[in-house]
């Protein structure tokens, strides 16, 4: 089978990250994907860097396992056949920047296909004074003090550079989708479902707000390390590393600080790295240097050797090379090789892995437009309308 | 009715944060969440005792176990272990983050539970996978930051790879991907009948939510660079530093946003150079771009800034702090923090919705103490089923 989501149709209707994010992951689960573009395509698609084959990377890597429909979306008859097209769909996710642009209002949809799951992605969220202003990663991080776990306090911002509030934007409006969707299994009934980047981002910070409310100490790795100074790991010869130390007895921690040639430090030093464990303690500033001592004499591997030999848990504060070079990664085996309509591509498969058999990359990331054909046939286009769709550039 | 998921039953034998993000969703959702703890486990103890803590409580219980309800048992006592399976037997969902292999030797497998309950969707969540040389160790959201990459993409230009001192970003981002699996396998129920088995680890998750960064090395083989509050695939999009010393986020990703923000500033002649015409000619052109409109911004306060974009439709924000956040009719007509009245806790800041649904709105739950709901979940399972209620604790 495809997935779990077989037999069910989606249109993702946006630009960029989020909703393409929201539509691969419909997509891996085996629903049936259809990208509707504007004529000259996806912003995404303009952005660098690029694979050999001209295309842009960014896109490729949020695009997996869906088809490809480029609009003239200014035109009616481009827009009869988003139209159509939604009314032979279980799902619509809309990025409201991107039709708003464009000035395609579907806020009325539902009232003649109740069915639908209409979800929308917003920057700011549906309601309130910001409802109708334009989003983006960069606005996100910071109106949710997603910068101020980075950085330093009176230094520029430092951005997560993880596109995090536009994937978790993703993310939530999938799972929107598919809460709605069961429920329509339940009582036949669609509906509409609002998702923003801020909301996403903010609701993933919550452990912070929680600990912010009303703490009994400021102490704890939640509250502590709000305007901490920047975290750049353990330094080793050639590379840092972070360190979390469990439970140790004294004569264990004295082992371990005479194989990293600590044993020279003093009493009071040996108790506060015995007592604040790693990496993520509220005293790191003070006890990181001490480490540094010791594995400024080690390169990272033989660093990790020696935290794994004392049974503490290391890691290299890998990069992508290392990352993936590495045994417990590739025995995961997250990278499938497919071919693009302009090349060989590499992307990744869905995280998770269900017990029933699933192919998990289906379909490449599309060329633009690709699926025209196919997809107006199976709208129940004849051949002669979609040639003449095509004619009038109400499809490119 | 309490959300899309109402009439869904889920059996949640999560602990500290990974497995009880995924469950708080599903109950946020509706469902309606059973979570287990040990009886008479400390508060203290609870969410591993992770600090800081309400009232002797860690935040992150608090936190993680909102829109839940709390059942005592003692999954080693036989009698309990029976109460166990009976009540899985009437849930749709089973989610445990265990290390691989405990929930079988508690016979909590799947094989074990499909036999009970073969419309069962059973979840397990771990850190490093079933195999590979990592698989023993257990897993923090810090170390899955280094391991994985997540670290490697923020700081500032030629310096070190930075920490995001957020320290629960992954085990969240894992909890997502464990409740969109889930969804899709109950969805996948209604067309098939059965249950079905899920495996998740938060590498997987924690690679998966980097996925534009990723494919940037996928692409070149070369990690993304650090560029401070900037970034390598689209330009403007950064911050840039004010009259009155504060920051600005802008961003201008969209022909339309670029013209917007060139006129909004006084560039009209940036605008129509050709060179900054795309995104990519404006990434490539990052730092005379920057620096153009660098120029500008220092003439005017950062508030000034946001009302005047705001007006030209280009995206930007400045940094708003909790005292601001908590406030913001943004932040509150949305949902996205909301004060919890807890009985043990008093109120707290707690997890939002992330989702906002016209029909059937999600609903936050506060939440409880640690065993709470055992005699009513115990009760309920008695009227369910014929057997007497055994290993009450």
């Amino acid at each position: 089978v495809n997935g779990p989501l077989e037999g069910l149709r989606v249109v993702e209707l946006g630009q960029g990250i989020p909703a393409a994010v929201a539509g691969m992951h419909l997509g891996d689960g085996g629903a049936d994907v259809i990208k509707v573009e504007a004529g000259e395509g996806d912003i995404a698609r303009g952005m660098p860097p690029c694979w050999e084959s001209g295309e842009s990377a960014v896109f490729v890597a949020v695009n997996r396992n869906k088809r490809s429909l480029a609009l003239d979306l200014a035109s009616d008859p481009g827009r009869a056949v988003l139209y159509r097209l939604i009314a032979a769909s279980d799902a619509l996710v809309e990025d409201v920047g991107f039709t708003g642009e464009l000035g395609l209002d579907l806020s009325g949809l539902l009232d003649d296909l109740p069915g639908l799951v209409h979800a929308r992605i917003s920057g700011w969220g549906g309601k309130g004074p910001w409802a109708d202003s334009p989003g983006a990663e960069i606005a996100a991080q910071m109106a949710s003090e997603a910068t101020t776990s980075l950085g330093a306090a009176d230094e520029p911002p430092v951005r997560l550079g993880t596109d995090a509030a536009s994937t978790y934007a993703g993310i939530y409006t999938a799972q929107a989708v598919l809460a709605a969707l069961f429920r329509r299994f339940q009582d036949g009934e669609g509906q509409r479902v609002d998702v923003s980047l801020f909301g996403s981002m903010l609701v993933t910070r919550a452990t912070l707000w929680a600990a912010l409310s009303n703490p009994d100490d400021w102490g704890g790795f939640h509250t502590d390390s709000y305007l901490k100074p920047p975290d750049h790991g353990y330094q080793a010869k050639d590379g840092a590393l972070t360190v979390v130390v469990g439970r140790m007895s004294p004569e264990q921690w004295d082992a371990l600080f005479s194989d990293l040639g600590l044993g020279g430090l003093g009493d009071e030093e040996k108790r506060l790295l015995r007592t604040e464990g790693g990496s993520t303690s509220r005293l790191t500033h003070i006890t990181r240097p001490l480490w540094e001592r010791g594995l400024s004499q080690f390169t990272v591997d033989e660093a990790l050797e020696i935290f794994a030999r004392h049974g503490a848990n290391a890691y290299r504060v890998n990069d992508y090379p290392n990352l993936f070079a590495h045994p417990q990664t590739q025995h995961l085996g997250l990278l499938r090789e497919v071919e693009g309509k302009h090349g060989p591509l590499t992307v990744m498969r869905p995280p998770w892995r269900f017990g029933e058999d699933t192919v998990a990359v289906r379909l490449p990331p599309p060329a633009l437009g690709q699926h025209a054909g196919e997809v107006l046939s199976e709208l129940g286009y004849s051949a002669a309308e979609v040639e003449a769709l095509f004619a009038s550039g109400a499809v490119a | 009715m309490r959300g899309p998921l109402e009439g869904i039953r889920v059996f949640d034998l999560t602990l500290l944060m990974v497995g009880p993000w995924s469950t708080m969703n599903l109950g946020a959702l509706g469902a309606d969440v059973i979570h287990i703890e040990r009886p008479g486990i400390a508060d203290s103890s609870l969410g591993g005792g992770v600090p800081p803590s309400i009232n002797g409580t860690s935040v992150g219980h608090i936190t993680w176990n909102m829109n839940k309800r709390q059942l005592f048992l003692d999954l080693k006592e036989g009698a309990d272990l029976e109460v166990a399976k009976r009540l899985i037997a009437t849930c749709d969902v089973f989610v445990n983050n265990m290390r691989p292999g405990v929930a079988e030797r508690l016979g909590l497998g799947y094989e074990d539970l499909c036999e009970i309950n073969p419309r069962l969707v059973y979840c397990a969540i771990c850190g490093w996978g079933d195999g590979g040389p990592l698989a023993e160790r257990t897993a923090t959201d810090p170390q899955l930051q280094a391991f994985t990459g997540f670290a490697s993409n923020s700081g500032v230009p030629g310096g070190r790879a930075e920490t995001y001192r957020h320290f629960t970003q992954l085990d969240a981002t894992t909890g997502n991907y464990a409740t969109m699996a889930i969804l899709m396998a109950l969805i996948a129920r209604e067309r098939t009948g059965r249950g079905q088995r899920i495996d998740l680890t938060m590498v997987e998750a924690a690679t998966a939510v980097q996925a534009t960064k990723i494919g940037e090395y996928l692409a070149t083989g070369e990690h993304p660079p650090l560029l401070g509050s900037a970034t390598s695939t689209v330009a403007p999009s950064e911050a840039f530093r004010c009259e009155d010393g504060t920051h600005i986020g802008v961003q201008a990703a969209t022909a339309q946003q670029w013209r917007s923000l060139c006129e909004a500033l006084g560039l009209g002649e940036l605008a129509a150079d050709p060179r900054f015409a795309t995104i990519a000619g404006r990434v490539a052109g990052r730092e005379e771009v920057a620096a153009r409109l660098a120029s500008v911004f220092a003439t005017k306060p950062a508030r000034w800034w946001q009302l005047r974009l705001g007006r030209a439709g280009v995206p930007c924000a400045r940094v708003m702090r909790f005292d601001e956040l908590v406030h913001h009719p943004q932040v509150t007509e949305n949902h996205y923090i909301e004060p919890v009245e807890t009985e043990a806790y008093g109120t707290v800041y707690a997890t939002g919705l992330p989702w906002a649904f016209s029909r059937t709105p999600a609903s936050i739950l506060p939440t409880a103490r640690a065993g709470q709901h055992t005699g009513e979940i115990l009760d309920e399972l008695d009227a369910l089923t014929p057997e007497p209620a055994v290993g009450r604790p």
